[in-house]
C-alpha cells in the first residue's frame, strides 16, 4: 500500500515538473553517454576466454616458448592450373619480398624463400628455391620442372605451401602484435589487402584469398562492426514502425523513440566509461537495450492511452498510469538485469561486456520511462486512440476458455514439456570457428577455398620436450617424434605436419651426397646437433628455427594442421593424439596440445557449465524478488513454472529443428529468463491485485488479468520476437542463434503465459467456484 | 665516386687527426658528420692487432627459459679488409669442438667455413645468412662481425651524453641488400669512441632489437672493451646476454692461425 502511495506521489511530482524531468533525463544519458567516445573496438580472438582460461594459459605458454604470431596466409591460384612457371614465381617472390614490410610481419614463408638444402661437393648449400636473378636470369636456365619435383618431395611445403598437382601456393606472413592499441589488426590487414590488389595489378591471371589467424581476428572485428552499423539501424526502422501500429499516436512514438535512444547512449556510454571493447558478442548490446527499453515505454504508454480511452484527463491519465505500472515496470526491469548480469558468471569476456552493457541499458531505460517518458507526453499533445473493448473482451474470453480447460492443457504441456526436454542434451556443440561467419563472408569464403584446395587451416601444437639441454638431437627422442608425426599424418583429418624430424632427415641425406638411402634420422646425436648447427648458422633473417626449437634446444613445436573439422573431432584427434603420446613416449613429452582451435574447442563447453551455475543463481534471486514483490510464497513458488517452461520448450525446440550450436547458446537461458519472467510478473502483479483488492476468485483473478495485460503482453512479446529476429540478420553465426533462440523462447513463454500459466493459476484456488464472467469484465 | 669518396675519408682523417672533439663537429660539414663519427670508432680501434677471448651467450625467451654457449673466439686484423675470426665453441656438449671460421670483407659477402668434428669435415657455408641468427641467439651475424667503414652509409642525428661521455647519436644504413635492417642507430662517446647502444630497425622500419653495451675497461694497449652486451628483441620478447672474459691482446697468432687447417685443429 506504502508503495502504491509512493507511485502516485512520484507520477505527480513527474507531471507537475515536466521539463526538470526531461533535463535530468538528458543529463544522465549525456553524462553516461560522453564516455561513447572511448568505446574500442576488440580484435582479438583471445578476448573471447578469460586470462585465467586454461587452454588460452598453455597456448600463451607454447608461444612464450617458441614464438607468438598470428598468421596472414595469402594463397594464390594461377588460373591455368600452374604455379611453376616464370610469371607466377616471379610474383609469388614479389609477394613474398613485400610482405616482409607489411606491419607488424616478422617472418614470411613461401615456395621461392624456401631453404633449399642440396650438396654441391662437400659443401651444404642452403639457398632461396628460386631467387629472383634466377628468375629474370635472360637465358631462362632453371628448370621449373625440377622447381616442382623438389617442391613436391618436400613434407615441409607439400599440403602446406603448395598443394599435390602444384596448382595452388601460399604465402605465409607471420605477424607478432604488440597489443598496444586496437587498430593494429585493421591496420596489418588494409595494407595486406592492398599488397593483394598491387600483386593483381602487375601480375594479372591469379587469383587471390586471404586467410589466417590475423584474419580471422580481423572478421570478428569487421563481423562486431558490420552489426553495430548494420543491425543498429535495421531495428530501429522496424521498432518505429511497430509502434506506429501499435500505438496510432505520434507523441507516444516519439517519447518511445526518446527512451531508447538515451537508454543505448547511456548503456554504449557505459562501456565507453568502463574502457570495455566492442566484439561481436557485444556489438548487439544496442539492439538488446533497444528491445527492452521499449517495452516499460510500450506499458505504460498503453494504460495511459487506455485511460485516455475511457475519458479521464490527460493528466490524471498520465498520474493513473504511471502509478499502475511503477511496480510492475520495476520488477520487470529488475528481474532483467538479474538475468544479464548473470552472464558474468560467463568464460567469455565479451558476454560479460554484453551482460553489463545492457544491465545498465537497461537501468536506464527503467529510469527515463518513469521520468522523460510521462514528462514528454504531458508536454506534447496526446489523444486516445481508437478504443480497443474488443481486444479485451477477446482477452476475458481466452482466460475463460483456459481455465475449463484446465486439466488438459495441464496434461497437454507437461508431456510436451518432458518430451521437448529430453531433447536438450542432444544438441551438438560445434564451435568451428570458420563456421561462426555465415556463407557470404568475404574471410569463411577464403578460408573454406584454402581448405578444399591447399591445407586445412585449423592448426594444433604439440610442445614436445626431450626432457634434457640440447635434447632435441637425441636420436632416441627424433625416433619418437617422428613416429609421433606418423601418427598424426595417418588422421584422415590432418592435411599436414610440420615436423622439426623432416629438417633433420634431408640434413642427413645432404650430408652424405644427397644419397637417397641417407633419407633417414641421423644415427649419432652429436652429429644430429653438429648437422643442426651448420644449417642454422646457414639461414637468412627471418627463416630460423626459433619457432620451432626453444633456446635451450631441449624442446620442439610440431603441428599439425587440420581440415574441414567439428569441434568433436578436433577433440577426438587430440585426445587420441595425447594418448597416443602417453602409451608410447617417455614422460617429457606427455603433453597437451594448444592452439586456438583447441580453444574454442572448449568454449562452448566451459560457458555451459560455467553459465548453469550463473542461469540457476539468477532463477533462484528471481523467483525470491518474485515472492516477495506478490507478497506470497505460492505464487512466487508457481511463477517458477512460466519461466522455466519456455526455456526448457526453446531449448528442446532448438535441438529437434536445428540441432547444432556453438558456445552462444550458454548465455540464451540468462538472456532470456529475465525477459521472459516480465511476462509472468506482469501477469501475476495484475491476477494478484484482482485477487487482494478486488477478492476475485482465481477464475475470475485470470479473466481479469487477461482483459488487463493480454494486450500488452502480446504487444511486448511481438516486439521482443521482432527485436531478436533482427539479430538473425547478423554475420556472425553466434549472433544468429542468440537471436532466433532468443526469439523462439519468448514466443513460446507468452504461449506458455496464455496457456499453461492460467491453467495452474485456476488449480490454486481448489475446488472450481461458479464464477459470473459477465460482471467481471467491466471492471478497471 | 669511389675516389671522391676516399678524397673525403682522406681529408677528414688529416682534420680529425689535428683538431678536438669540440672544434671537429664545427669544421666537419654536417653532412659528412655521421661518417666522421664512424671513422673516428674504426681508428679507435685500430691497430689491435689481434685479439682472443672468451664469451658466454645466454639465451633467453619470453617464459623466462635460459641458455646458454661458451666459446673462445679469436680475431686477426687484416689491414685493407675486414677481420679474420676463428670461433670455438666448448659448449654444449653436442657441439664442443665445432669451430667457425669467418674472414669478414667490407662489400663482397663474407667467407664463412664450419668445422664439425662428428663429421671431421670442414664445410663451407653459404654466403646469404649474415641476417640469420648466430647460434639462434638474437645477435645476427652481422651485428657482431667486424663492422667495416664501408658497410654503411651514416647520417649524424644529434649531440648526445653517451655513457657519461659527450656523445654522438649517428645513423647508419648497411650497404648491402641481404642486410637483415634498413637502419641502425648507434650511440657513440665522443672522447674514447666506445659504443654505448645500438637500435636495430627491420625490412619494415620498425624497432627490432637494441644492443646495449657496459662494463667496458680498458686494457694495457689502451683499447676499450665491452664486458657485457646485452640484445633485446622488442618484437619477441626474447633477449640474449653476451659476457666477455679474459681479454687478452697482442698473441703470437699469424694468418696460419685463421686458415681451415687450422679450424680442424681448433678444439
Amino acid at each position: 500500500m506504502k508503495k502504491e502511495t509512493f507511485s502516485k506521489r512520484w507520477a505527480e511530482l513527474v507531471t507537475n515538473h515536466p521539463i526538470t524531468f526531461i533535463v535530468f533525463g538528458l543529463l544522465l544519458a549525456l553524462g553516461l553517454g560522453y564516455g561513447g567516445q572511448f568505446i574500442t573496438i576488440s580484435s582479438d580472438y583471445r578476448y573471447f576466454f578469460g586470462r585465467d582460461n586454461p587452454q588460452r594459459l598453455a597456448f600463451e605458454k607454447l608461444q612464450n616458448v617458441y614464438s607468438k604470431d598470428d598468421s596472414a596466409l595469402f594463397v594464390i591460384t594461377p588460373k591455368d592450373g600452374n604455379v611453376f612457371k616464370k610469371s607466377t614465381l616471379t610474383g609469388i617472390h614479389f609477394l613474398t619480398d613485400r610482405a616482409w614490410q607489411l606491419p607488424y610481419s616478422r617472418r614470411v614463408d613461401s615456395i621461392t624463400n624456401f631453404q633449399h638444402t642440396f650438396a654441391e661437393g662437400d659443401d651444404l648449400i642452403v639457398k632461396d628455391l628460386v631467387t629472383v636473378e634466377e628468375l629474370s636470369d635472360p637465358e631462362d636456365k632453371i628448370s621449373f620442372q625440377e622447381l616442382r619435383e623438389i617442391a613436391l618431395n618436400e613434407p615441409l611445403l607439400n599440403g602446406l605451401s603448395i598443394n599435390a598437382d602444384a596448382s595452388v601456393t601460399s604465402v605465409n606472413v607471420f605477424m607478432t602484435f604488440p597489443g598496444k592499441h586496437s587498430m593494429e589488426i585493421p591496420e596489418a590487414v588494409a595494407e595486406a589487402r592492398k599488397l593483394v590488389s598491387e600483386f593483381k595489378d602487375k601480375f594479372p591471371g591469379h587469383e587471390v584469398h586471404l586467410s589466417g589467424d590475423t584474419m580471422l581476428n580481423n572478421a570478428f572485428n569487421e563481423a562486431g562492426v558490420k552489426d553495430m552499423t548494420t543491425l543498429t539501424p535495421a531495428m530501429y526502422g522496424v521498432i518505429i514502425l511497430i509502434m506506429f501500429i501499435l500505438l496510432r499516436s505520434i507523441t507516444a512514438v516519439f517519447a518511445t523513440f526518446i527512451v531508447m535512444l538515451l537508454s543505448i547512449i547511456g548503456g554504449m556510454g557505459f562501456a565507453g566509461w568502463m574502457g570495455t571493447p566492442i566484439t561481436p558478442p557485444s556489438s548487439i548490446a544496442p539492439v538488446v537495450i533497444m528491445t527492452l527499453a521499449i517495452a516499460d515505454s510500450i506499458h505504460i504508454l498503453k494504460s495511459v492511452l487506455f485511460l485516455l480511452q475511457r475519458g479521464k484527463a490527460k493528466k490524471d491519465a498520465i498520474i493513473e498510469g504511471l502509478r499502475l505500472n511503477l511496480k510492475p515496470v520495476f520488477l520487470t526491469s529488475a528481474t532483467t538485469i538479474v538475468g544479464f548480469l548473470s552472464l558474468n558468471f560467463s568464460d567469455t569476456p565479451p558476454f560479460h561486456d554484453l551482460g553489463n552493457i545492457t544491465s545498465v541499458g537497461v537501468a536506464m531505460a527503467f529510469i527515463l520511462s518513469v521520468t522523460v517518458l510521462p514528462a514528454i507526453i504531458k508536454l506534447l499533445p496526446l489523444k486516445g486512440g481508437k478504443s480497443n473493448k474488443h481486444l479485451n473482451q477477446r482477452g476475458s474470453a481466452t482466460g475463460l476458455w483456459i481455465t475449463q480447460r484446465r486439466t488438459g492443457i495441464v496434461i497437454v504441456c507437461s508431456v510436451a514439456t518432458i518430451f521437448i526436454g529430453l531433447q536438450i542434451p542432444k544438441i551438438e556443440l560445434n564451435d568451428e570457428f570458420i563456421g561462426y561467419f555465415s556463407e557470404d563472408n568475404p574471410f569463411r569464403i577464403d578460408s573454406d577455398y584454402t581448405m578444399k584446395n591447399l591445407t586445412g587451416i585449423y592448426q594444433i601444437n604439440f610442445d614436445l620436450s626431450s626432457g634434457e639441454s640440447q635434447g632435441i638431437a637425441n636420436p632416441a627422442f627424433l625416433k619418437k617424434v617422428e613416429e609421433f608425426a606418423n601418427f598424426l599424418r595417418d588422421e584422415p583429418t590432418v592435411t599436414h605436419v610440420n615436423s622439426i624430424t623432416d629438417v633433420f632427415k634431408r640434413l642427413n641425406k645432404n650430408m652424405h651426397g644427397d644419397l637417397e638411402s641417407y633419407y633417414k634420422l641421423p644415427e649419432a646425436r652429436d652429429l644430429a646437433a653438429q648437422y643442426l648447427l651448420l644449417y642454422e648458422m646457414s639461414l637468412p633473417y627471418g627463416l630460423d628455427l626459433n619457432n620451432q626449437v626453444d633456446v635451450d634446444k631441449s624442446s620442439t613445436r610440431l603441428t599439425a594442421n587440420l581440415g574441414f573439422v567439428t569441434t568433436s573431432e578436433i577433440i577426438e584427434v587430440v585426445t587420441r593424439a595425447e594418448n597416443w603420446l602417453k602409451e608410447n613416449c617417455p614422460e617429457s613429452m606427455h603433453t597437451l596440445a594448444s592452439s586456438p582451435v583447441i580453444m574454442f574447442s572448449h568454449i562452448s563447453h566451459r560457458n555451459v557449465v560455467a553459465m548453469v551455475k550463473g542461469t540457476l543463481l539468477a532463477f533462484g534471486l528471481i523467483t525470491i524478488v518474485m515472492i516477495l514483490s506478490l507478497g506470497s510464497l505460492k505464487y512466487g513458488l508457481l511463477s517458477l513454472i512460466p519461466n522455466l517452461v519456455p526455456i526448457v520448450l526453446g531449448y528442446g525446440a532448438w535441438s529437434l529443428l536445428v540441432g547444432e550450436a556453438g558456445f552462444t547458446i550458454a548465455i540464451v537461458g540468462s538472456v532470456t529468463l529475465g525477459i521472459v519472467v516480465d511476462d509472468s510478473v506482469h501477469f501475476l502483479t495484475k491476477f494478484n491485485l484482482a485477487r487482494r483488492e478486488k477478492g476475485f476468485g482465481v477464475d475470475e483473478a485470470v479473466q481479469y488479468a487477461f482483459e488487463n495485460v493480454g494486450g500488452a503482453l502480446v504487444v511486448t512479446s511481438v516486439i521482443l520476437v521482432i527485436g531478436f529476429a533482427v539479430l538473425m540478420l547478423s554475420e556472425f553465426k553466434m549472433n544468429y542463434i542468440l537471436g532466433a533462440l532468443s526469439a523462439l523462447t519468448i514466443a513460446l513463454a507468452l504461449l506458455i503465459d496464455f496457456t499453461l500459466l492460467p491453467a495452474v493459476l485456476s488449480f490454486s484456488g481448489g475446488k472450481r467456484t461458479i464464477s459470473n464472467k459477465q460482471s467481471n469484465s467491466n471492471r478497471q | 665516386m669511389k675516389l671522391f669518396q676516399s678524397k673525403i675519408i682522406f681529408a677528414l682523417l688529416v682534420i680529425s687527426f689535428s683538431c678536438t672533439e669540440a672544434l671537429c663537429q664545427e669544421i666537419v660539414p654536417e653532412k659528412e658528420r655521421g661518417l666522421w663519427v664512424a671513422r673516428q670508432i674504426d681508428q679507435e680501434d685500430a691497430g689491435f692487432v689481434n685479439q682472443v677471448s672468451k664469451a658466454t651467450m645466454t639465451l633467453r625467451n619470453k617464459q623466462g627459459q635460459e641458455s646458454t654457449r661458451s666459446m673462445t673466439i679469436k680475431s686477426f686484423e687484416v689491414e685493407g679488409d675486414g677481420d679474420k675470426s676463428l670461433t670455438i665453441f666448448s659448449s654444449p656438449r653436442d657441439v664442443k669442438g665445432t669451430a667457425f671460421l669467418s674472414f669478414t670483407h667490407a662489400l663482397e659477402p663474407d667467407d664463412q667455413w664450419l668445422f664439425l668434428p662428428a663429421l671431421k669435415r670442414v664445410k663451407r657455408i653459404s654466403s646469404n645468412n649474415k641476417s640469420g641468427p648466430f647460434m639462434g641467439s638474437e645477435f645476427a651475424y652481422e651485428d657482431i662481425s667486424s663492422q667495416e667503414v664501408e658497410k654503411y652509409t651514416y647520417q649524424y642525428i644529434r649531440a648526445e651524453e653517451v655513457l657519461e661521455a659527450k656523445g654522438h647519436v649517428i645513423e647508419r644504413v648497411p650497404v648491402d641488400p641481404k642486410s637483415g635492417y634498413t637502419k641502425q642507430i648507434v650511440w657513440v662517446d665522443g672522447e674514447t669512441w666506445r659504443i654505448g647502444k645500438i637500435e636495430f630497425y627491420d625490412r619494415k622500419r620498425s624497432k627490432l632489437k637494441t644492443l646495449t653495451f657496459s662494463e667496458y675497461k680498458q686494457y694495457s694497449n689502451k683499447k676499450w672493451r665491452a664486458s657485457r652486451m646485452e640484445m633485446e628483441n622488442h618484437q619477441t620478447g626474447k633477449s640474449t646476454e653476451l659476457i666477455w672474459t679474459d681479454i687478452k691482446f697482442g698473441l703470437d697468432l699469424t694468418e696460419r692461425d685463421f686458415d681451415q687447417n687450422a679450424l680442424k685443429r681448433a678444439r
